[in-house]
């Protein structure tokens, strides 16, 4: 059965159908609000929050503008960011002028991500991405983990097509940017090294 | 192509996203000539690697406090769980208002379905000639209206406080042995022999020989539609299990068994109300 037609008979108040739309879509709003905060607490309360919505706003989804699961992925998104807003002070969003030095030391210097453990590889990509200004990442996380396609994600961000091409492009140049090896200061280190070994 | 024009593409190209075929020869003859683009369409290859790496992890995490037992709390706080009456002012059309008007079950799929198969008894019964009138609704118009009456005798009027009348009908059932089918309902003023005229009033069960009813529920189809002026009783039979769509308590040990009701279908088509049959 499909998303819309659990959402027809939920309307109709079938309790059971509203369950089951739940236990179908809660992991990828789970997901999506975990990728998009880094925090298992705020993503709960999205997911609990986004449920809730649905049974308020039931009726507003407009299955010409897009699948439900855009609709729930548009009302997710709406929560996370009234939350980052809420806790801006403590979350780095925007850093046109990092770096990267947190991240740089999680790269090998020749390949920007090779040698390291997966579980290294994948926690070092999740936090890079958490470094992103929330439109980038957004792109990122909606395009690259969740494999929605250009149209779907510009339904859910409220954008055009080559907006979300034009954050896409340039939230990945910025994940490259902070995962590439800082060449300078190693080629620093290594001439340092030569010299005293030289000494 | 030059750099600047395989800069836009190669995110897609890394991961083989859909580009038009010359497009794709066009980027893959710069990446021979440009050490540059190569680097980057290595890089992105990389990344996007990385970030698959990381859909993957991610790919079985749920949320492990949202507990579907609230979710079921919020929307029976939402949608009601109560059955609710009619709307008691005479003077308002029966808009079977409740408290959860929105939804109500919209077991009218199975109750068409489930009518067809007790229509077909039910015709069977018309047959039997023995008419025991078994249960009786009342009801009060504000005020009379002229009209066709299908006269069978089975209508009777009364006049009421401040001078309206109203009209009692009958169901007429026809029952043979132990089971009854119903052949026609009649409340109010009689329009047709198939179709009832609740417009204005208050249902009111009066009685029954031999069955048991609940009030009537509305359904969700009613809500789609305006105020109903006529309608029609159909005699059904469903699962026991639909009960508890109504908030009405489910033995679960007889969930499967099958349980009379009668759905009211609107002019429209559309079923406004069910009850169940005892």
């Amino acid at each position: 059965m499909s998303d819309e037609d659990l959402l027809q008979l939920m309307i109709g108040g079938d309790e059971d159908a509203f369950v089951l739309l739940f236990r179908k879509r809660q992991g990828a709003i789970y997901r999506f609000a975990l990728q998009m905060t880094g925090s298992e607490a705020t993503a709960d309360d999205v997911t609990q929050e986004v449920f809730m919505a649905l049974l308020r706003s039931a009726s507003r989804f407009d299955p010409s503008r897009g699948p439900l699961l855009s609709f729930l992925y548009g009302i997710a998104r709406n929560q996370v960011l009234r939350r980052l807003e809420r806790d801006r002070p403590f979350l780095p969003l925007d850093r046109p002028e990092t770096d990267g030095d947190e991240v740089a030391e999680l790269v090998d210097r020749r390949d920007p991500l090779m040698d390291l453990t997966r579980n290294e590889l994948i926690e070092g990509v999740r936090q890079t991405v958490l470094t992103l200004p929330q439109h980038y990442r957004e792109a990122v996380v909606l395009c690259d983990l969740h494999e929605m396609s250009y149209a779907e994600t510009a339904e859910v961000l409220g954008c055009a097509v080559g907006t979300v091409r034009s954050r896409l492009h340039r939230a990945r140049a910025m994940l490259l940017e902070r995962l590439r090896p800082r060449v300078e200061a190693d080629t620093d280190s290594i001439n340092a090294g030569v010299m005293r070994s030289l000494v | 192509m030059n750099c600047r024009t395989f800069a836009a593409i190669v995110g897609d190209l890394a991961r083989s996203e859909l580009m038009e075929a010359f497009v794709q020869e066009e980027a893959r003859a710069h990446v021979a000539e440009c050490v540059r683009c190569e680097d980057r369409l290595g890089d992105e290859r990389e990344l996007a690697k990385g970030l698959r790496a990381l859909a993957l992890a991610d790919g079985e995490k749920v949320s492990s406090i949202v507990d579907e037992g609230s979710l079921r709390a919020a929307f029976r706080e939402s949608f009601g769980a109560a059955p609710v009456s009619y709307v008691q002012d005479a003077n308002e059309p029966v808009v079977l208002a409740s408290r959860s008007l929105r939804s109500r079950g919209v077991w009218w799929g199975l109750a068409v379905a489930a009518s067809m198969t007790v229509l077909a008894g039910g015709a069977l019964l018309s047959r039997s000639p023995e008419v025991t009138p078994v249960h009786t609704v009342s009801r009060v118009l504000p005020t009379p209206s002229p009209g066709r009456e299908v006269g069978n005798g089975n209508s009777e009027t009364r006049r009421q406080q401040g001078g309206e009348v109203g009209e009692v009908a009958r169901f007429s059932r026809e029952r043979k042995g132990r089971a009854a089918g119903l052949r026609t309902g009649r409340v109010g003023r009689v329009v047709d022999s198939s179709y009832v005229d609740v417009s204005v009033g208050e249902f009111q069960l009066v009685g029954a020989d031999h069955e048991e009813t609940t009030d009537f529920f509305p359904m969700a189809q009613g809500a789609e539609g305006g105020p109903m002026t006529r309608g029609q009783l159909v005699r059904v039979v469903m699962p026991r299990s639909a009960m508890s769509y109504f908030g009405l308590p489910l033995n679960v040990d007889r969930a499967d068994e099958r349980v009379k009701a009668d759905v009211l279908l609107g002019e429209d088509g559309l079923a406004r109300a069910i009850r169940f049959v005892r």
